[in-house]
């Protein structure tokens, strides 16, 4: 017994159109192939064979490209006589598609694609701050660097070709249609432009050249900017500008959307195009104060130090220099101990090193695993989608196919080869994925173009990963309805002709799709839970974090970023104390530092952060003392705490007493107060050290809290207060309170929405397979039905069957889905405390949810088996 | 003027012509490959058998089940009359071009 043909060439023969010849050819192939075993070795004949069957496969080659018109004729025919198939093939491609090149190319562009006025940003590296514990442990999150942090890094960082450093600023200029406009500005060093590859649109970029301290003062302005505020005047190089105390000359225009090395930042809906900076000063001109801080701007928060990579150099060759800067910096700070008495800080965190990481997919100041773990969220959504899509594609065709298998045995009856009969199916899917593709495509480019108003980089369709959705789902539809078809095919012709033929696979393929679609429609539903219970949970976090607090306006003022010394800024606070709750409806007011003001090392959150409040802080917040008291003005040595820092020394009652250092003065915990919204990461109330103190002693920039029935209609005085201190003095952020803490959640809602969108998409793909394959069961079924009507059943029996069919499919997905979302939900919730496991109208939605699509799946099938006629059907016409 | 030939489509005819009854694709190819000493693949074969019939050359009949090739039928070539005339004008111009070429060295 000869060795049997290479599989090769057995799957080549497969595909061969080789029409009547097709037998004796077989045999020839067969003899041939026996005949050179004998005469020269297997492997040869082997070899032999598969040449001699590609022969015959490239032979009828005319025939595959004649006849295309007529098969899309026919095509089109079949797709019009069953358009609820047609219509779920079309959703399914469309959906799954449009949702992942949407969400893709947006998440593409803007954590990893290039971005306005960048060039090769995978070849940045963004250097970070190492935050540190309590006991000087890597907690894991980064943050900005200080100045000298900064200036402690070598001129080239060895393994680079340079640095960009950016810090941002605040400005107040007159030179504007005689109108005081606020600015919001960078300082930039002198190859900043250079480094990140920037070119001008208008004019040139600024160079180290203007970086000297003797150079004219130089600045380049943002396109925004340009447009707003100069009406695009292409004359608008040369021309002066007030900036804070500088006059400068405009060099050159930015790229539109250009953001320098600041995080992408996400704007409320309509708010359209905002550049990082109206105007981009180099680093020269910024007044320089103790520990750094921009003494004319809000750079407090740290700035930005960006490496671009040398050519072959990774981010290891980066951080031994890296390390030596740190090393150099522990020195000087040893060597320069410094008397603090009016720094009100607490221990600070300690430097345990800088640490470098892609500029692409970071963001500063965030823990790097929560962050890829919230896109990694968002981003699986998409995906589960097209898996939804590309399963429910396959069911589709799989059933089409079936269904179809008395005509596929009628056309190969009647003289049609199985090439041909799989090339009309490939037809008829070619057809409604090339129709979904086109929709797609359009619908998305517009999705993008809505997105721009709200992310503000420009927003492209990335053709690879429409290339690869197009890919997965026309492939996955082609070979779905191909592969059956060809298996339909190859049965006798009579068999296939007989009442009945394909039930059997149906009834097997049946099974498959069945599992598959529990798990489509448990994942759907997993995934709605959570986005409700996210929406929810983010909807309920200002209020469970602390009360409401209505008629209380906060403004922050800023008196550093208009120069003023440290008496002018001391009387500043007084007047404030002695204006404001002389106000029309003001009860009383309360002030305090900026959360970050005195943070030397950036805006560590290790230990806790420093703030001094006047005593009246927290009832204007409404903040209950949980333990012990709130001291007076006149014990500089007592701290009160809020529960989160006194969580880390194991609660409120083991944290009174314990003395943390604050500066050079020891300080004693006095009292523990509620968690309020001082700053809210994801829902967790950041620690907090308060020193009480007097209205004069605020020092640096500060908030004032103005609680009274008339603290909305404060505002327009508080302006003019401010006016009145100083010309240029205005509230940085202003608003009743409620209402600037419902802001801070207004991203993570927009992300919940998206994702609950997103979950409704995929819940209602998930009710399309479930309708196909209810649909699909019913019809394999009716000869059953018609037996069992024969036999006596009624038709509400069968219905029935039909019901109990479709229950027990959403059932077992509703249950495993809620049993899934519980568990995503427990652990959501170490990020986010106000989400609830137990809520039960996330469920509840997610139930009916599921109750609405199997009702709507089951209404057509339903109506079907009702009008079975059990006569027909054992007639064989049904 | 003889119907033009390509080189092997001239080959498979010859070889259908020498194999007499026993002319199918298996004996054919094996005959031209170890004629010209040039792989030929059945594909190659039928195709000239098919260019050799549509000129009317050759003409195929399936010949009856057997037991061998599994009961499957063959398909048999004969060289037609027109197909003979042919081969037969071929060999007459070739010789009388060697002739010429000997009598000029």
């Amino acid at each position: 017994m000869p060795p049997r043909p290479p599989l090769l060439g057995r799957l080549l023969l497969r595909l061969a159109d080789l029409g009547d010849r097709r037998d004796d050819a077989l045999a020839d192939l067969q003899e041939l192939y026996e005949r050179r075993i004998a005469a020269v070795s297997v492997r040869q004949a082997r070899r032999r064979y598969v040449s001699d069957v590609w022969s015959l496969v490239g032979r009828p080659q005319r025939a595959w490209t004649s006849g295309l018109r007529s098969d899309a004729r026919d095509a089109g025919r079949a797709l019009r006589r069953t358009p609820a198939q047609t219509l779920s093939l079309f959703l399914c491609l469309f959906l799954g598609t449009t949702l992942t090149v949407v969400m893709f190319s947006v998440f593409n562009t803007v954590l990893a694609g290039e971005l306005p006025g960048i060039e090769d940003r995978v070849r940045l590296l963004r250097v970070t701050r190492i935050q540190a514990d309590l006991s000087g442990h890597d907690t894991g999150a980064r943050g900005s660097l200080s100045l000298d942090a900064y200036r402690a890094l070598p001129t080239r960082v060895p393994g680079t070709t340079g640095t960009a450093f950016q810090i941002e600023s605040v400005f107040k200029t007159a030179a504007i249609s005689g109108q005081p406009v606020r600015l919001r500005g960078q300082f930039v060093n002198g190859e900043f432009f250079t480094v990140l590859g920037t070119r001008a649109v208008l004019g040139r970029p600024l160079t180290p050249a203007d970086d000297r301290p003797a150079a004219m003062p130089a600045a380049m302005i943002g396109y925004d900017f340009w447009v707003r505020q100069l009406g695009a005047r292409q004359s608008v190089v040369g021309e002066t500008l007030g900036v804070g105390p500088h006059l400068v000359t405009i060099v050159g225009v930015l790229p539109r959307g250009f953001a320098g090395i600041s995080d992408i930042q996400i704007y409320d809906l309509g708010g359209g195009h905002r550049d990082a900076g109206d105007v981009w000063l180099p680093a020269s001109l910024a007044t320089w104060g103790r520990d750094g801080l921009v003494m004319n701007s809000s750079g407090a928060a740290g700035g930005k130090v960006v490496l671009r990579l040398a050519p072959a150099a990774t981010g290891d060759d980066v951080r031994p220099g890296l390390a030596r800067a740190v090393a150099a910096l522990a020195a000087s700070s040893q060597a320069q101990v410094r008397p603090q008495p009016d720094r009100q800080e607490m221990a600070r965190p300690r430097p345990v090193g800088l640490d470098v990481e892609p500029f692409a997919l970071t963001k500063e100041g965030t823990d790097s695993a929560e962050l890829l773990g919230g896109i990694s969220l968002v981003m699986a959504t998409p995906l589960l989608v097209l898996f939804i899509a590309c399963t429910n594609v396959a069911g589709v065709q799989f059933a089409n196919a079936l269904r179809r298998t008395p005509e596929l045995a009628t056309r190969i009856a009647v003289g049609a080869t199985r090439g041909q009969v799989v090339r009309l199916i490939a037809t008829e899917v070619g057809i409604v994925a090339l129709a979904a593709a086109c929709v797609s495509l359009f619908v998305s480019a517009q999705a993008l173009r809505l997105a721009e108003g709200v992310i503000p980089v420009a927003l492209s369709i990335d053709w690879r990963v429409f290339g690869f959705a197009a890919v997965i789902t026309c492939g996955v539809t082609i070979v779905a309805g191909v592969w059956p078809s060809w298996k339909a095919t190859g049965f006798r012709v009579l068999d296939g002709l007989r009442p009945g033929a394909g039930v059997g696979a149906t009834l097997r393929v049946s099974r498959l799709r069945r599992a598959t679609l529990a798990l489509q429609i448990a994942l759907s539903a997993a995934l709605l839970g959570v986005s409700l219970h996210l929406g929810r949970a983010l909807e309920a976090a200002p209020a469970a974090l602390a009360p409401p607090v209505p008629n209380v306006l906060t403004a922050t003022v800023r008196p550093l970023d208009v120069g003023m010394d440290d008496t002018e800024r001391a009387t500043a606070w007084l007047r404030l104390a002695d204006a404001l709750p002389a106000l029309p409806g003001i009860e009383f007011v309360a002030m305090g530092s900026s959360l970050f003001a005195q943070d030397n090392w950036g805006s560590g959150d290790a230990q806790g952060h420093a703030r001094s409040v006047t005593a009246n802080w927290f009832a204007a917040l409404d903040i209950t003392v949980k333990a012990g008291r709130i001291p007076t003005a006149d014990e500089p040595g007592a701290l009160v705490v809020n529960e989160a820092l006194a969580r880390r020394f194991g609660g409120a009652d083991v944290a009174l007493g314990r003395v943390l250092h604050a500066g050079t003065t020891p300080t004693t915990i006095v009292g523990v107060v509620a968690d309020s919204y001082e700053r809210v990461a994801w829902g967790r109330p950041t620690a907090v050290g308060y020193r009480i103190v007097r209205p004069a002693d605020t020092s640096l920039n500060g908030t004032v809290y103005l609680v009274g029935p008339g603290a909305e209609a404060a505002k327009k005085s508080v302006t003019s207060i401010l006016a009145g201190i100083h010309p240029q003095l205005s509230p940085w952020e202003m608003g009743l309170v409620d209402d600037v803490v419902n802001s801070r959640f207004v991203v993570g809602r927009l992300v919940a929405m998206a994702l609950s969108w997103m979950s409704v998409a995929a819940l209602a793909l998930a009710g399309v397979g479930l309708f196909g394959a209810i649909g699909l069961s019913a019809t394999a079924r009716t000869r059953e039905f018609g037996v069992r009507l024969a036999l006596g059943a009624g038709h509400r029996n069968i219905a029935g069957l039909v019901l109990r069919d479709v229950s027990i499919l959403a059932g077992a997905g509703l249950t495993l889905g809620v049993l899934l979302g519980t568990a995503a939900i427990s652990a959501l919730r170490t990020a986010l405390v106000t989400i609830s496991p137990g809520d039960p109208v996330p469920t509840l939605v997610v139930t009916g949810g599921v109750a609405l699509i199997a009702g709507c799946a089951v209404l057509a099938p339903l109506r079907r088996v009702l009008s079975i006629d059990p006569v027909a059907t054992l007639k064989g016409d049904n | 003027m003889p119907e033009r030939l390509g080189e092997f489509e001239e080959f498979t005819l010859l070889a259908a012509r020498a194999l007499g009854a026993k002319a199918y694709g298996v004996p054919v190819q094996q005959f031209v490959e170890e004629a010209t000493g040039r792989k030929a693949s059945i594909g190659a074969i039928y195709a000239a058998l098919d260019r050799l019939e549509a000129k009317g050359f050759v003409r195929s009949v399936m010949s009856e089940a057997t037991a061998t090739r599994g009961g499957k039928r063959k398909r048999m070539f004969s060289v037609t009359a027109a197909g003979l005339r042919n081969v037969a004008e071929l060999r007459r111009v070739r010789e009388q071009i060697w002739q010429l070429i000997e009598e000029q060295s």
